[in-house]
């Protein structure tokens, strides 16, 4: 009898701390490393909304821009690993192997809520009418016609060096950088350059209304957006052989450093998983032309993997990175 | 229709809870805009957060409210202590300081709302008449124009320097440029000037730069202070002050013109619209010697131009889901998170929207001016106090508001260093304005240019052959050459043809 | 302030920094005060120099950038740098230029070295150091280290303390509590009505 008892007393003393110490305890942050109403952004405070309500803490929103993400997703990495720093970016593939970042994409564990694919759009009063169009000038008149992307490491700009690793067409553009995907939309819509590579939701308004038309998506099925009258056919329609890279776009998430403790990560997946089955995600996804897919945690840092595989080495054997992906213990697809 | 839909804003203001709200965001954006290192970006960026789980219309309002109360109130701190609350209220400073030495602080200040309260209502007029024109316009400034633009920028450089020779605000304004290029460019993502420091990859902000350029000499100078008599402020007359914007009406409206252009280019923003009226109204004044010294027509237009932005820079938002400014990139993140949709899909989606953003501004824009006036009069004691213990309380302040915008302490440290720059300049005898001019245009500048030869191979035709930057050009041309002596005894022989002509 | 107590105040300053005394300065048709370009000559040669120093640097970096690059010319990172920095050379070249106008080589930089011996014996500068070094410590070395609003409670006291001109221990004490209330009230502003996040 008394062993029992003092078995229980030892028990439950183990037990408490585990009871006392549930995550979260305190106040969680969320650090986005871009400005204010970006993709990352919407994206994020509309998670955390729905999961302060889950978890019952606040979850205060800071925007960290500079270096395309590298700055606030650093100032995450140097905050202790505990769980209460998140980010919200899309997937890190780039910053490691182009010299911006110490840590690797893996060093991250990720829940991939959106997919926003890349689309092929030109101005309506454009010349090419059709992808076929575009294709022709590109292949026949190699450096005559521009495109606009957000700079080189965007993922508008990392779409078309995938491409050009299938067909070399592709890389017969003269690319023109902006500072950010509104702003290459932009030039497009104002005529500056021929077409934009960019994401669907940084010109779905402009496709809807008509100013711009998209060509084709860079999605393994063709597209149907709501308030689009037309399906963006699947850019293999055009040419079967690049179905290999496709979807070519960028998934979008919360992410937080892969050794935070289990019971952190399994709290979050579990209000992350909650907030995007809310009427609010759907909306959002049908809204800004994006994919809602709210991959768990397993599925979303297998996506992860892949799409780092797939485009780090593209980026380094296209002389695009400086730094092998080798280094980073990234293995070729 | 839309009779309607205005009926229904002006309910929502007026409800008694919703306008207490609206005035207390208001007046949060005044204190905020006071406040050096707090911007009207941030105060929205803030308020964006706390709305989000308001209604639509509310949220809208009460952002509205705040951005418009912090770019007014970025003036108040200029004029009494030269430090410019937010990067619009620069061009306020250079005359708004010298005036309140003079102990018109009282003065100053009043004309200051007055011309922001004029420069936002003439603004929420150009929306609502020229919407499409100044849209239309904005989408064809390229590459090339904006080049064009930003070179305008740094030539008038030269001319914001108050009676000194105007080859030292070019140096200061060169120097600025410089500055401006340390970081990852954006044409190749190529990192330049980091000397493998990764906080620089970002480059430098404008914000820790603004504080410690105008901030720190205002600091040092107040550890020998005793020195300097206390400053009383005189009364002064409304009468006195409405007499004066009546003076003003044209400058008025010119600088309302050039500050909602302005404004309504992408990239261009509420200080940008500041500088430019300032510049113009400089340039068109009888006795410009007297500027940077302490004319009062300078404030006009200062903060008729850079309120006058705010407006302009809806505009682009309203119409193209582009922000026209910093604040309104926010904003327009804002909208979008309460389902609006601004953007060529405006009229048939969401058309009541634009009616409530109409009448927010204007009713804010009321608000600020009766709030901002009755602050005034707390705000000027600020004179009074010691200096020599309101200045390093400040600077605790500064630092706060230099962290705030990145949220690292190396922005500290980096405003801590540009202070020493501001102290050594003022030393010098250098004006800080336009190296705060050159930092703020140089990536402009840069990648405008770069891209505009990329895009054409390397050539410059485009740049005579394109109407807008042709206009540029020959603009940019006029101001430039008359600066250099060959050229005035070129063209004097001209000169006196015309005149010659006339008599005869 | 009395007018008796502000003389007061002004003469015990005087006494401290015996510099200050106001001596007579030109007006012009404004009355605004009139600046010699030839007294500050030398400080534009000064200023001048460096700069031109700077801008060579930035030239050479720049055209490294260029050649590590490999790309043509106005596409390169390098480009504009270099465009900036030869404008800048060319500027100080006239401002040196004109700065020799009112002396020679030789009695520029004699002028510079007594300028920079009045400025080291300076009571003036004197201050503006001490104060700007404690800030500096403040901002190096305290921050991020300690408590924000213990930081700066400290720094500010120590500035108030040392920036009074009498020592005496009920000043030295007053100054105290306003460092303590102005931090305090900034902190509560910033912290939690406007809900910044503190250093």
């Amino acid at each position: 009898m008394k062993k029992l008892l003092v078995f229980l007393l030892v028990a439950s003393m183990l037990a408490a701390p585990a009871l006392a110490a549930g995550y979260p305890e305190k106040g969680i942050t969320l650090i986005v490393p871009w400005n204010a109403g970006g993709s990352s952004d919407l994206i994020g405070r509309l998670l955390v909304a729905d999961m302060e309500q889950t978890m019952g803490v606040r979850i205060s929103v800071v925007n960290t821009p500079g270096a395309t993400g590298t700055i606030g997703m650093n100032d995450a990495f140097l905050a202790p690993h505990d769980g209460y720093t998140l980010i919200a970016n899309a997937t890190p593939y780039g910053h490691g192997v182009q010299g911006m970042a110490d840590w690797a994409p893996y060093d991250w564990d990720f829940f991939a809520a959106y997919y926003v694919p890349g689309i092929i759009a030109v101005n309506k009063d454009s010349e090419y009418k059709t992808f076929d169009d575009l294709y022709q000038a590109l292949k026949n008149n190699p450096d005559t016609v521009t495109g606009g992307t957000a700079g080189v490491g965007s993922t508008g700009y990392v779409n078309m060096e995938v491409l050009k690793s299938v067909d070399p067409a592709f890389g017969n553009y003269k690319s023109i950088s902006y500072t950010g995907g509104a702003a290459a939309v932009t030039a497009t819509l104002a005529g500056e350059v021929d077409f934009t590579p960019q994401l669907s939701n940084e010109m779905i308004d402009l496709l809807r209304s008509g100013d711009l038309v998209a060509l084709a998506a860079l999605t393994a099925e063709d597209l149907t957006l709501e308030g689009l009258d037309y399906t963006i056919p699947s850019i293999k329609t055009f040419l079967p052989e690049v179905e290999s890279v496709l979807p070519l776009g960028d998934a979008f998430g919360l992410m937080f450093p892969s050794d935070v403790p289990q019971e952190a990560k399994d709290a979050l997946e579990a209000a992350y998983l909650k907030a995007t089955e809310t009427d609010a995600a759907k909306a959002f996804a049908n809204e800004k032309g994006v994919i809602l897919q709210g991959l768990n945690l397993e599925e979303s840092n297998a996506l992860r993997d892949a799409t780092t595989s797939r485009v780090t080495w593209i980026l380094y054997d296209n002389g695009a990175a400086p730094v092998s992906p080798e280094q980073f213990n990234i293995p070729r697809p | 229709m839309v009779w309607e839909y205005i009926s229904q804003a002006f309910a929502v203001v007026f409800t008694p809870l919703n306008f207490i709200a609206l005035a207390a965001s208001v007046l949060l954006g005044l204190v905020f805009g006071m406040l050096p290192g707090l911007t009207a970006t941030m105060a929205v960026a803030l308020l964006t957060g706390l709305t989000y789980s308001l209604s639509g219309p509310i949220a809208v309002m009460v952002l509205l409210g705040i951005y418009i109360g912090a770019i007014s109130g970025g003036s108040q701190s200029a004029i009494l202590l030269n430090i410019p609350g937010t990067p619009a209220s620069a061009a306020t400073a250079v005359d708004g300081f010298p005036l309140a030495r003079e102990g018109k602080g009282g003065l100053a200040i009043f004309v200051a709302n007055a011309s922001s309260f004029l420069g936002t209502f003439l603004s929420i007029v150009y929306l609502i008449l020229f919407t499409p024109l100044l849209t239309s316009a904005a989408l064809k400034f390229n590459s090339h124009e904006m080049f064009l633009l930003s070179v305008f920028g740094i030539v008038i450089c030269g001319n914001l320097t108050s009676g000194g020779r105007p080859i030292k605000g070019w140096i200061a304004g060169f120097a600025g440029l410089l500055v401006s290029q340390i970081g990852r460019e954006t044409v190749g993502s190529f990192p330049r000037f980091t000397f493998g420091v990764m906080n620089l990859t970002g480059g430098i902000s404008l914000l820790p730069v603004m504080i410690g350029l105008f901030g720190f000499p205002e600091i040092v100078q107040s550890f020998s202070a005793g020195l300097r008599a206390l400053i009383t402020t005189q009364k002064f007359s409304a009468k006195e002050g409405f007499t004066i914007m009546k003076r003003n009406w044209f400058n008025v409206l010119r600088s309302s013109i050039l500050g909602a252009t302005m404004g309504s280019i992408p990239g261009v923003g509420e200080d940008t619209g500041g500088w430019l009226s300032y510049w113009a109204q400089k340039r068109s004044a009888k006795n410009p010697e007297l500027y940077g010294r302490g004319a009062i027509d300078g404030i006009v237009s200062a903060e008729t131009g850079n309120n006058a932005a705010v407006g302009g820079a809806v505009i682009p938002v309203l119409s193209l889901a582009i922000p026209g400014s910093a604040p309104a990139a926010v904003l327009l993140a804002a909208f979008w998170m309460h389902g609006y949709r601004p953007g060529p899909l405006l009229m048939t989606e969401t058309p009541e929207f634009l009616y409530y953003v109409v009448v927010f501004m204007l009713v804010s824009s009321i608000l600020m001016w009766l709030l901002a006036s009755n602050m005034s009069k707390l705000t000027v004691r600020v004179l009074r106090v010691d200096q020599r213990v309101l200045m390093p309380a400040i600077f605790i302040a500064c630092v706060i508001g230099a962290f705030v915008v990145n949220n690292r302490i190396f922005d500290v440290k980096l405003m801590f260093f540009f202070g020493l720059i501001g102290v050594a300049m003022s030393y010098m005898k250098y004006p800080s304005a336009p190296f705060l001019l050159g930092v703020i245009l140089g990536n402009m500048a840069d990648e405008n240019l770069r891209r505009a030869l990329i895009l054409h191979d390397g050539s410059i035709m485009p740049f005579f052959t394109r109407p807008i930057s042709l206009f540029f050009i020959v603009f940019i041309l006029a101001l430039v050459l008359p600066q250099f002596a060959s050229f005035r005894k070129l063209m004097a022989p001209v000169k006196n043809l015309f005149s010659r002509k006339k008599k005869g | 302030m009395s007018e008796e107590n502000t003389k007061a105040v002004e003469k015990r300053a005087q006494e401290e920094v015996p510099e200050a005394a106001v001596t007579e300065i030109e007006r012009d048709a404004y009355g605004f005060e009139v600046v010699d370009n030839t007294k500050t000559a030398h400080q534009d040669f000064l200023t001048a120099v460096i700069l031109m120093v700077v801008s060579i640097t930035v030239i050479i970096v720049s055209l490294g950038y260029w050649k590590k690059q490999n790309v043509t010319f106005y596409a390169s990172a390098g480009f504009v740098p270099v465009l900036f920095s030869s404008g800048l050379l060319i500027m100080c070249i006239r401002l040196l230029r004109e700065s020799l106008q009112s002396d020679s080589t030789k009695n520029m930089l004699a002028r510079i070295k007594k300028g920079a011996i009045a400025s080291v014996k300076s009571n003036i500068v004197h201050r503006s150091i001490i104060g700007l070094a404690i800030f500096g410590v403040y901002v190096f070395f305290m921050l991020g280290k300690m408590p924000f609003w213990l930081a700066s409670f400290l720094a500010l006291s120590a500035v108030l303390i040392f920036v009074r001109f009498d020592k005496t221990l009920k000043t030295v004490l007053k100054m105290l509590l306003i460092a303590a209330l102005c931090v305090a009230g900034i902190v509560l502003l910033f912290q939690y009505a406007f809900n910044v996040p503190m250093p």
